[in-house]
């Protein structure tokens, strides 16, 4: 009888092949989940940034609150709601505006909204206080 | 019998092979895997605190228009400090401290052990009803004590 | 009875068998590389964002600590843009001097009569400049260029200046 010893070696390879390809297919899931996560915490942060800035400005403004998100590149989708698209760092940020007024003063509150592709990432208040002159 | 099976590749070193690219690809995964997932803890930590610290400005904001508008009704009455802190606890604002010089100040709780201590003076009778001179993040942690023992004298023996 | 030579009996089942060992090396060298790439990649994202991240923290929490009335000014010193935080310990003034010095971030305390020394600072950690501006309504901004090149501006309110406007 002859014997072909690449037969042994022709399966072992067919398995090691089947081995190696089931392996990998968890692994690359591993992965593109570390890489995932990777990219919403780099978005995240860039939204949380911005933000923070945005907060910061309105704090301080000297204009309505309106008018500084205007000149902070955002848009106005409504009367009380503003929105900037930073679609190229994958976020979006919207920026709602309410007011509570007293005799002496407007309490306005900001509600910042971070959003990728739709999904809610953080909330931030911006409430400022700013008293009126009485006669 | 003509064997001329001259093979270089012997059996089993393939699977040797296998074990051992897998071993570093997975290696390599999981301490990708990792460094990510340290990364988002940190930014969790982060916008935790931001998070935090903003709702302690919105709440001291809040407390400031409730002050503003007690003070906006009773400007007229002039009180002196003692009524002032009565009438802006009557006012549901019982954390803030009006001292003799009528300085106010109040803390709001930040997060994370700080607090945020914001601090200024009444005057009822300016335009500006009152001035914000302090808006400060201050640590409260406090610091253990922690002796170390360097050196444990030893009894002398007298001879 | 086979007219073929023994050598070309075995030749394709050979030139099979390394044909299978050319593409188990070829896929455990695309995805070692793929790998090493994603690997790569990550670090350098967190290394570069934990970077400017921990410089615009580090200065908006020392802002945030000393917020008080005159208490926080943009100044030079021997040419440096510095960011002073002044404040007052057991009735002393001190300052606490933020600036950018030879690649990196240094901090200077120090009492307020004394003179402005950069190389007498803390070095802390690897920025390529530093620049601050504080508008009258006091907003500061400060913004960092890291070693990867990237430029980021943080803005910081003060609020203690803005004292309790009325309109």
């Amino acid at each position: 009888m002859k014997h072909f010893k690449g037969n042994t070696l022709l399966i072992e390879l067919m398995l090691v092949l089947l081995f190696f390809a089931l392996s990998q297919a968890i692994i690359l899931q591993v992965f593109a989940s570390a890489q995932q996560t990777n990219r919403t915490v780099s978005i995240r942060n860039a939204a949380l940034m911005q933000a923070q800035n945005t907060a910061e400005f309105l704090a301080v403004a000297t204009t309505d609150a309106e008018t500084a998100l205007l000149s902070l590149g955002y848009t106005a989708d409504s009367d009380a709601l503003f929105i900037a698209d930073h679609l190229s760092e994958g976020y979006q940020l919207t920026a709602h505006i309410s007011r509570f007024t007293q005799p002496s003063g407007v309490l306005t509150t900001v509600t910042i909204t971070a959003s990728q592709e739709g999904h809610p990432l953080f909330t931030l208040p911006a409430v400022r206080y700013q008293g009126v002159r009485l006669p | 019998m003509n064997r001329k099976t001259d093979y270089r590749v012997g059996v089993g070193a393939s699977s040797i092979l296998m074990v051992l690219v897998v071993l570093a690809l997975a290696a390599m995964s999981l301490l990708s895997l990792s460094a990510a997932r340290n990364s988002e803890a940190l930014g969790d930590r982060a916008l935790d605190m931001t998070t935090n610290y903003y709702q302690a400005v919105s709440e001291a904001q809040r407390m400031l228009a409730a002050m503003d508008a007690s003070l906006a009704d009773h400007a007229s009455d002039n009180p002196d400090a003692a009524t002032w802190q009565a009438l802006l606890q009557a006012h549901g604002i019982p954390d803030v401290t009006v001292a003799a010089d009528l300085s106010y100040s109040f803390s709001v709780n930040a997060g994370a052990q700080r607090m945020l201590e914001v601090g200024g003076r009444l005057t009822p009778a300016q335009p500006q009803r009152y001035t914000l001179t302090r808006h400060q993040l201050v640590n409260t942690a406090t610091a253990e004590p922690q002796p170390l023992q360097l050196f444990q004298p030893q009894p002398t023996v007298t001879p | 009875m086979s007219t073929r030579t023994p050598a070309l009996r075995h030749s394709i089942p050979t030139a099979f068998i390394f044909l299978l060992i050319g593409l188990f090396a070829l896929m455990s060298l695309m995805l070692t590389l793929l790998g090493t790439r994603v690997y790569r990649h990550i670090a350098d994202t967190s290394a570069q964002n934990g970077d400017s991240q921990i410089v615009l923290n580090y200065i908006v929490n020392k802002v945030r600590t000393c917020d008080a009335q005159d208490a926080v000014r943009v100044e030079t010193h021997n040419g440096f843009a510095t960011l002073c935080l002044y404040e007052a310990l057991d009735g002393d003034p001190y300052v606490t001097y933020i600036y950018a010095y030879n690649g990196y971030l240094w901090e200077q305390f120090s009492q307020v009569p004394q003179p402005f020394e950069p190389e007498k600072g803390e070095r802390l950690t690897p920025v390529l400049s530093l620049a601050f501006a504080l508008t009258p309504s006091g907003l500061l901004q400060t913004t960092i260029e890291t070693n990867a090149g990237e430029a980021k501006t943080v803005l910081t309110a003060l609020r203690a200046v803005s004292s309790g406007e009325a309109k």
